[in-house]
């Protein structure tokens, strides 16, 4: 079975490939790039062998070029299940209506997660607005947490980007850490993940932002409404199934299991980010 | 001495050297070691610092970007790919640890090299490497090895040439000195061989003076004895021609005796003399030829038996009869040293015995044969002392009275004679008991022919048959004189000639029936004449005697082949003479009727004593001791009955001895025969 699946997913990861290829009968989970396709594949294996299995029915995975045009593949209804991120699932229902949402995913039991604005422990900042003057350091312009929310927040206490001395997107999280821990920029924004790791390295947090709603599994258009119960069903018996912790570590290490989801839950983030695009231009 | 000093030396500075050398190596090798290690670490500092600039470059360009996340990648996975470095460490200004790698392994000894790299207006970060100095060490500890071999190397080919080199400067004052030994050598051997050559030239001159003098003692001694042999046959001669004459008184004939036995000494002594100086000079040689062996010995028995006889010493002759009938041998020589063994013999045996005891010693016959002579006497014998002298020349062992009698040369010669045959002349002796010498001869047997003759002895007075010519030739008027004295009374007719030409023209004209010839001539040696003879057809067949002085036997031998018929030595004998002139012309000698005496066999012969009356007359003076009575008495008997003559001989000789207890056992054994 697995063999038969490789060999699935060897005409999925080239991206020229037209979905005539696919067999008819199987369903198509897609993914965004955020690591490469042949992990991409290891991770999902689990997961595709269980709906496989489930729906009688073989699933193969698909990896789109980037994250637009994954939305874009979800919008068109080019895939039948699809793995999102909720700022691209905010896009989604933006540009192409709602999809039947199927479950979000749960890290370390909670279905929300944090960013943080780190400082310098010996910084003598002592609040937000001190930030104003001082030199801050965003990860990816896309980026949720160390763009999207932490933005939020400093609009929130009425710092804009043009108040600040300088700042900048320097990729990641882990280069934002380092450039306050080095002395470049006096605070930084990073998920609460990745603050944690470097802990005990001499930053601290000035403050963390609201949660935002995880990643979250949707399904198509393309996908038969009647099997759509049964689909939503299987995810979250996933949290049961004897291989549960298999399926769900193998997509990511943190992930502890399946929830029920509503679009409401990306209210928040929604919010957030139709704050933030009212905001002056950022300067990438 | 140079050489065993110079060693240690060699030795010493050698090692001095060597440890020059090795502390200049020692300190040359870690002035390299050190210096190396320098620019070891300099060479790895400037890498590193090259490194740095590459790295530096690109912290700078990345933290420009705001990368440090890749910075802080690629120094972990550069630093633990560079397995030299130990620790790794970026600082920034605040004093963040932007970096800090420890190496897995630990190092000894380490170096560092630190750089600071700005990467914006007032920040910067301090870089800081620490490496493990164990691969620069281990390329010196390699580079050192290298070092040390080729310092081996080195050391090795400088060694072996300052060895050779010291060896040759410090040898050359030794090798001078040695050249110089040498030469001293070589001349002292140059010198020695010249001492040699000079001495060795010296000693064959004085080989050949010694050699000339030997020779000129040997012509001296052998032209002695020619000159003394020619008075000698004048004496003996006479002797022999004056006993002849009936007419003559006991003392006159003692006489003559007297004479003739003086001049038979001297002829010994000249003959001893003769021989040992040929013995000497190696001269002597011998002439074998086949004989009559037990014809030989019973001669030599007659005539010892007569000597023992006049001593009244028993004389036994032992012979074996496988004895071979002929051998081949010196004859002369033979007989020499046998008579003179046995004339010792009874010289020093005055009671007992004296025996010639001959035995063949091969168990087989086969030729040659193994003969053993011996002759024991029961006489006088030898102290061990005497016995080591006694083959020694001119030794006499013994009392004076013997020894006057002899040379002292006999025993000499008869020792030296036998060597000569080959064989080795042994004596036993025991004092007071007696001696025994022999010699064991190996003879070839021949066959030769016995002569069987009664020689009869006792006054020739003629011969049988027409009268017989004598040509006697001799340049020495004396010589010629003494076989004209011996010859003419028995009826030959004398014919003389003083030379070999003489010799010739008288043989021719008158044809003698025999010649008696001299050798050594005038005008014509008898040699020279006989060769003459010979070849004229009338005369070459008469009968040529040789008659010499001459002591060469290889003048005996010259004529034997010269077409003499025979040889008589000087002086003569007349016996000889009469002998050879009777084989020769084959004639019958007749004899004085009433004095013949047969001498073979018993060696007591036949006396005719005197009266009983006279026999007497001669116990009682002998009873009396009066010698000098029966000496009268008997030069009466003598003179009264001519046939009484053999006993008062005899008598006289006892008399003259004062053997008087002889003289009343040799009266008293006729006595009883008349009774």
């Amino acid at each position: 079975m697995r063999k038969n699946f490789s060999y699935l997913f060897l005409f999925l990861f080239s991206s020229t490939l037209t979905a005539e290829i696919i067999p008819e009968e199987a369903y198509v989970l897609g993914v965004h790039p955020y690591v490469t396709a042949k992990e991409l594949l290891k991770r999902f294996t689990p997961l595709i062998d269980y709906l496989t299995n489930k729906l009688e029915q073989p699933v193969v995975l698909r990896v789109a070029k980037d994250y637009a045009s994954h939305i874009k593949l979800v919008g068109e209804n080019k895939v039948d299940i699809a793995y999102m991120g909720p700022v691209p699932y905010v896009k989604l229902v933006k540009k192409y209506g709602y999809k039947p949402l199927l479950a979000k995913i749960q890290v370390k039991g909670k279905s929300t997660f944090q960013g943080a604005i780190i400082i310098a422990e010996n910084s003598p900042i002592k609040t937000i607005t001190d930030l104003r003057g001082k030199g801050f350091a965003f990860g990816s312009p896309n980026s949720t947490m160390s763009h999207f929310v932490p933005r939020f927040v400093l609009w929130q206490f009425g710092i804009t980007t043009s108040q600040l001395n300088h700042y900048k997107f320097i990729k990641n999280h882990e280069n934002v850490v380092l450039g306050v821990l080095l002395g470049e920029f006096e605070a930084g924004a990073v998920k609460k993940d990745v603050f944690n790791q470097y802990a005990q390295t001499g930053i601290k947090i000035l403050t963390l932002t609201p949660p935002i709603a995880v990643h979250v599994f949707v399904a198509t258009q393309n996908f038969p409404v009647e099997k759509l119960d049964k689909l939503r069903t299987l995810f979250l018996n996933i949290n049961t199934h004897s291989q549960a912790k298999t399926i769900l570590t193998s997509i990511k290490k943190s992930i502890t299991g399946m929830a029920e989801v509503k679009d409401e839950d990306y209210d928040e983030l929604r919010n957030i980010l139709e704050t933030v695009a009212n905001l002056a231009p950022i300067n990438k | 001495m140079s050489k065993q000093q110079s060693s240690p030396q060699h030795g010493k500075l050698f090692i001095l050297f060597i440890l020059i050398l090795l502390i200049f190596f020692v300190f040359a090798s870690w002035l390299i070691a050190s210096q190396q290690r320098n620019l070891l670490l300099n060479n790895e500092k400037q890498r590193d610092n090259l490194e740095f600039d590459l790295i530096g470059e690109f912290i700078s360009e990345s933290f420009l970007k705001n990368d440090y996340a890749t910075v802080q990648q690629f120094l972990q996975a550069w630093s633990k790919k560079r397995e030299h470095i130990v620790t790794l460490t970026a600082t920034a200004k605040n004093g963040f640890q932007f970096m800090n790698y420890t190496s897995s392994h630990s190092a000894k000894s380490t170096y560092s090299i630190e750089r600071r790299v700005s990467f914006s207006s007032s920040n910067y970060l301090d870089l800081q490497i620490t490496s493990d100095l164990a691969n620069i060490e281990n390329i010196i500890k390699e580079l050192n090895w290298q070092l040390l071999i080729i310092f081996s190397i080195i050391m090795g080919l400088l060694g072996f040439i300052l060895w050779i080199t010291l060896t040759k400067i410090a040898l050359i004052p030794l090798e001078t000195e040695i050249n110089k030994r040498t030469e001293e050598l070589r001349n002292h051997r140059d010198h020695l061989e010249q001492l040699v050559l000079e001495r060795t030239q010296e000693l064959e001159t004085a080989k050949e003076v010694a050699e000339f003098a030997s020779h000129a003692k040997s012509d001296f001694l052998s032209n002695m004895s020619h000159e003394l042999r020619t008075p000698l046959n004048g004496i003996l001669g006479y002797a022999q021609i004056l006993k002849r004459y009936k007419d003559l008184t006991t003392q006159q004939q003692e006489g003559i005796n007297v004479i003739q036995q003086s001049g038979q000494h001297l002829l010994t002594l000249i003959n001893d003399i003769l021989d040992l100086s040929k013995i000497e000079a190696r001269k002597m040689e011998l002439y074998a030829s086949a004989f009559h062996l037990p014809n030989f010995l019973e001669s030599l028995a007659g005539i010892i038996g007569m000597r023992a006889q006049e001593k009244d010493t028993t004389f036994i002759y032992e012979h074996n009869p496988d004895l071979p009938s002929g051998v081949e041998a010196d004859e002369k020589r033979l007989r020499q040293v046998l008579i003179n063994l046995l004339g010792n013999a009874i010289k020093f045996t005055d009671q007992g015995s004296v025996t010639l005891k001959v035995s063949v010693l091969s168990k087989i016959p086969v030729t040659p044969m193994e003969i053993r002579f011996e002759v024991i006497d029961t006489g006088v014998g030898m102290t061990a002392e005497q016995l080591e002298k006694i083959f020694l020349p001119f030794e006499q062992v013994g009392d004076i009275e013997r020894r006057s009698a002899g040379t002292g040369l006999g025993l000499a010669i008869s020792l030296q004679l036998v060597e000569l045959m080959g064989s080795k002349l042994q004596v036993s002796s025991e004092f007071n008991q007696g001696s025994t010498f022999w010699f064991d001869l190996s003879v070839p047997i021949v066959t030769a022919e016995a002569e069987l003759k009664t020689t009869k002895t006792g006054n020739i007075i003629g011969y049988k048959g027409e009268r017989l010519k004598v040509l006697v030739v001799d340049d020495k008027r004396e010589n010629r004189a003494v076989l004209h004295g011996m010859l003419e009374p028995l009826g030959f007719e004398i014919i003389e000639g003083i030379n070999g030409k003489e010799e010739i023209e008288k043989a021719q004209a008158m044809k003698p029936n025999i010649i008696l010839t001299d050798l050594v001539m005038p005008v014509m040696t008898g040699f020279e004449a006989v060769q003459e003879i010979r070849k004229i057809p009338e005369i070459q067949d008469i009968v040529i005697i040789a008659v010499s002085a001459s002591v060469f036997d290889v003048d005996q031998e010259k004529c034997r082949i010269g077409g003499f018929n025979n040889f008589l030595p000087k002086p003569i004998e007349a016996d000889k003479l009469f002998n050879l002139i009777a084989n020769h012309l084959n004639l019958e000698w007749t004899y004085e009727e009433n004095n013949t005496i047969e001498t073979v066999g018993k060696v007591t012969g036949e006396m005719i004593p005197p009266s009983p009356e006279e026999l007497e007359i001669l116990f009682e003076l002998a009873m009396d001791g009066d010698m000098r009575g029966i000496r009268k008495r008997a030069s009466f008997m003598e003179q009264s009955t001519e046939e009484l003559i053999p006993f008062v001989q005899k008598l006289q000789t006892l008399a003259k001895g004062f053997k008087d207890e002889q003289i009343l056992d040799f009266i008293t054994r006729f006595k009883k025969a008349g009774e």
